[in-house]
């Protein structure tokens, strides 16, 4: 199947203040926040990809830098076969209409002083569309697509719940038809019954319309429920990536086995004994040498401290950056 | 049978707005007992938090009024009446409170140290009768007790630290110890773990469970997530609307749950067991705390409404196992 | 009306019942629009005597109940003057409150909100104008471009558009990070159709209160620049210049000035007062919230 989206080597590091002149003099390297450090992965026309991995370990900034919110660092990117990596900002636009982004925040990705017509129409409008009629008219199909009718049109964002407002922030990311869709955590900020509703309309649409899409979380059930295939991230890197199955059914590298095993299940008879869990995030800004999970690793043996595991393909569609699975 | 530790009693609560009262408690009754984790679940809005808050009368008042007819009942005397200076001597001693964010609850300018050095001379100056200043080697010895009881591998490090130079388990942990330090007979947890990733709410989750075997302290374990309560509660109370709606051990409410709502809520929560079910969707939302539905709140949003749920609120029934659940579905 | 739009002036309304010295200056500030109003349009026709006729035969007769306020030095009725007086320094000030609001406003949003080399220079314009007090710059413009009216009018626009730069500037990167913006972006639009469609409207309203306060500021800087002899010229019935005018007769016909001037205070006064009560009322309020 051909690929849509094709991300290659990605990173992204934000500078931290200013390099003082002692760095410049000694030759070192100013201090970054590594957000991304080398990301690749591929996803497939009309798949969902899932990526899921814990705060700060950059799922964030991937979205951001797979749709040039923000300029990457380096690396490439292809989208539609075509290396968009450093195209100019005009051209990048221009693209706009294809790729889109629903946000976490439901109150604050709506422009308060905004009509909700007005918020739904944007990104046609920034397409050049200038057919006031026809921009309403798609506006209101899509409104009515998402579960809310056409009088909410003229109303202005605090009139809505959270589950409604996320409903608006669908539409607009839907009304040009896009082919690409990246969800950053599309519900986490939602109850569980609304969290249910939102995403039972993201698996009908994404159905319905065609859509490829890209979505984040830091929750693996729901990331799960929502994609044919994961990638896991951990400190800026995809530790593993794999069909949803084969992952649940079995998690080769150990963050995975340690993020599956710390998902509260709902089921008290199946309460774990002590976890062999230690330890917390790396910082961003100085991460430790070798690999980066090293330090919290039940398995982490000579090799994994000072060497970085390279991807290993495991299958066709399975890949794990791990020494224990290195041939 | 456990004794009572904490119990409360037709607790009823009004915020009074500019444009009108807001019900956020309609008379709840729940009972916390000694060496055991009662966990209050529901959505945002049914009034956990304020439930919570209310026991230690931490809720602004103004706004807030506490109707005629509320008891909260420790240690054999009602708390619900008094005014602050006298709450102040049950906060902290009989009962601690911690919070979902530690980072607005820790004072950023003293040390975690100092912070939990605080709680303890105040328990150490009730328990002692003269008023005999304990001295600083004593206290800090159990400072650094206190953080050893949460698992933090350097106490001394970690108490010589400014909450900033923490991770968030780490505050999280220092929290714990804080509440702790103090030897409350409760302690009330408002979404401890929600704000932490989830392998550290792992960690913190075997912690407290671990910590109940240790110390003699019951806890009310509110939070939006069923996950959690079916990894720690003994007793769970799911809350809507400002009312209880189910009550039961945790094996009951999990592989038994009568309320519809409770029913809604498990169903719709995409399990990693099942991937291919269709989460159950339950229609609506949650109602407007100032005009709460007549009848059974839950009615607009279930699907074996009839009119009787329309216009009676349905009381609670209560099975052999202590399982209690206000729906008319059960009634004789 | 929106819902947000009426409850919000809903709750506007209430606190500023309730702060009564605020009602007082705002039904003086509406007093003095309507007068405004009512001068410009029926001219002279109201009043009891023309401003500009001189008559020796009655100078300086103090306040009665021919003349009101008395007349000058030159026998002209002090009350038709100062009525007639009115429009001068409110057009000046709204003129230079609402070109400075916009221009300076949208300059300053601009420059904050794209950051970088364009707010480094626009920061470094507003600072060097800034330094001085705002008078004396106006001063230097106005010595620099000639008296009258319209010259002064011109100089404190000069001077008074960066401070709306300024508080355009700071909004502008309050509201910079917010997702709207970022979703703004992520829709297709352009930097400036991000900044005329979203950061504008949303600044609008602090920069609105700022302005609201700020009319007595001008006001009291025109008749100043007035009284000094740079903006209206004789016989304009200006009051800043009748205040001038009087001050050799401060001993025998006290009436010349301190009318004049006591006009002036209650206006900036009221101004000042009405600003603050509308401030209080949208501040707290959003807080609150």
């Amino acid at each position: 199947m051909q690929s849509l989206l094709s991300v290659k080597d990605l990173v992204k590091h934000y500078a931290i203040g200013e390099a003082s002149a002692l760095d410049k003099l000694f030759g070192r390297p100013q201090k970054a926040v590594h957000a991304l450090d080398g990301v690749s992965f591929d996803v497939a026309q009309n798949e969902t990809l899932g990526v899921v991995g814990e705060s700060g370990c950059g799922k964030t900034t991937l979205a951001r830098a797979v749709l040039l919110l923000t300029p990457p660092t380096s690396g490439t990117i292809m989208f539609e076969g075509t290396d968009i990596t450093r195209l100019p900002k005009q051209d990048v636009r221009k693209l706009r209409s294809k790729m889109q982004i629903i946000f976490q925040d439901p109150i604050s990705s709506l422009d308060p002083r905004m009509r909700v017509r007005d918020i739904v129409a944007e990104p046609l409008v920034a397409t050049g569309e200038k057919n006031r009629s026809l921009i309403m008219d798609r506006v209101r199909s899509m409104l009515e697509k998402v579960g809310l009718s056409s009088d909410t049109m003229n109303r202005f964002p605090h009139q809505f719940s959270g589950g409604q407002r996320q409903r608006i922030g669908i539409a607009r990311a839907l009304v040009c038809n896009p082919e690409l869709l990246v969800l950053d955590e599309p519900t986490s900020a939602l109850d569980a019954s609304i969290q249910a509703q939102v995403l039972s309309l993201l698996r009908r649409l994404e159905k319905d319309l065609g859509l490829t899409s890209i979505f984040i979380s830091h929750n693996i059930s729901v990331v799960c429920y929502m994609s044919d295939s994961i990638v896991v991230m951990y400190a800026g890197e995809i530790v593993e990536a794999a069909p949803t199955r084969d992952l649940l059914a079995k998690p080769l590298h150990p963050y995975t086995e340690t993020l599956l095993a710390s998902v509260p299940r709902t089921d008290p008879s199946q309460r774990r004994p002590e976890e062999k869990i230690v330890g917390e995030q790396p910082s961003p800004v100085s991460p430790p040498p070798g690999c980066r999970f090293h330090p919290r690793c039940p398995y982490a043996f000579e090799k994994c401290r000072s060497v970085k595991p390279g991807q290993v393909t495991i299958a066709a569609d399975r890949r794990v950056a791990c020494h224990l699975f290195a041939k | 049978m456990s004794a009572e530790v904490l119990s409360i009693e037709n607790l009823r609560l009004n915020f009074n707005t500019e444009q009108g009262a807001l019900y956020a408690l309609r008379g709840v009754d729940l009972a916390v007992g000694r060496n055991e984790v009662v966990g209050l679940v529901g959505e945002s809005g049914c009034g956990k938090t304020v439930l919570g808050l209310s026991v230690l009368g931490l809720n602004p008042m103004p706004p807030a009024q506490l109707l005629d007819g509320s008891r909260i009942l420790f240690k054999g005397r009602d708390i619900a009446g008094l005014n602050q200076s006298e709450l102040t001597l049950v906060r902290g001693t009989g009962i601690s409170m911690i919070f979902q964010e530690p980072m607005t609850s820790l004072n950023p300018v003293f040390t975690v140290g100092e912070q939990i050095a605080e709680s303890i001379k105040l328990r150490l100056q009730r328990e002692q009768s003269e008023k005999s200043r304990s001295s600083s080697t004593k206290v800090g010895a159990e400072v650094l007790d206190a953080l050893r009881l949460v698992r933090i591998a350097d106490p001394q490090r970690v108490a010589h630290s400014y909450p900033h130079e923490l991770s968030g388990g780490m505050k999280q942990r220092a929290m714990i110890a804080m509440a702790l330090a103090a030897k409350p007979l409760v302690l009330i947890a408002d979404e401890p773990t929600t704000a932490l990733d989830v392998t550290i709410q792992a960690q913190i989750l075997t912690l407290m469970r671990g910590l109940m075997r240790e110390v003699q302290t019951s806890i009310l374990f509110i939070t939006h997530d069923l996950g959690v309560i079916a990894e720690i509660a003994d007793r769970v109370a799911v809350m809507y609307a400002g009312q209880i709606v189910e009550e039961a051990n945790v094996q009951d409410l999990f592989s038994n749950p009568l309320h519809p709502y409770t029913q809604g809520l498990l169903g719709s929560l995409p399990k990693l067991s099942e991937l291919d079910k269709e989460i159950e969707q339950l229609p609506g939302s949650v109602p407007d705390a100032m005009n709460p539905p007549k009848g059974c709140s839950f009615h607009p949003r279930c699907k074996h409404v009839t009119d009787q749920c329309r216009m009676t609120t349905p009381k609670f029934v209560v099975s052999g196992s202590g399982h209690k659940v206000a729906c008319h579905l059960y009634h004789e | 009306m929106s819902l947000l739009e009426r409850s919000e002036l809903k709750l506007t309304g209430k606190y500023l019942l309730k702060n009564k010295l605020s009602l007082a200056g705002g039904m003086v500030v509406a007093a003095y629009f309507v007068l405004v109003v009512v001068v410009l349009l029926s001219g002279e026709a109201l009043l009891p005597y023309d401003p500009y006729a001189q008559n020796f035969g009655v100078a300086l007769q103090s306040p009665g109940l021919n003349h009101l306020f008395g007349t000058d030095d030159l026998g002209r009725d002090i009350f038709s003057r100062v009525i007639a007086g009115v429009p001068f320094d409110a057009e000046i000030a709204f003129v230079v409150v609402l070109v400075s609001l916009a221009f300076g406003g949208t300059v300053g949003a601009f420059a904050g909100y794209l950051g970088g080399r364009i707010e480094e220079i626009m920061m470094r314009v507003t600072d060097i104008f800034l330094a001085f007090p705002a008078l004396v710059l106006a001063m230097a413009v106005a010595i620099a471009i000639g008296p009258g009216l319209t010259h002064s009018m011109m100089a404190l626009l000069v001077v008074w558009w960066p401070w709306y730069a300024r508080i355009g500037r700071g909004e502008a990167l309050s509201i910079k990070s917010s997702q709207y913006i970022e979703a703004a972006h992520a829709a297709g639009l352009s930097e400036f159709q991000v900044v005329i469609r979203h950061v504008l409207p949303n600044i609008l309203m602090p920069l609105l209160v700022y302005a609201t306060l700020d009319v007595s500021n001008v006001i009291l800087t025109g008749t100043i620049l007035s009284f000094i002899g740079l903006g209206a010229q004789p016989p304009q019935p200006e009051w800043g210049r009748m205040v001038f005018d009087g001050q050799d007769y401060l001993a025998s016909a006290w009436w010349m000035s301190i009318i004049p001037a006591t006009a002036i205070f209650v206006v900036v006064l009221a101004f000042s007062l009405f600003g603050d009560g509308l401030r209080d009322a949208f501040d707290p309020r959003l807080r609150r919230r």
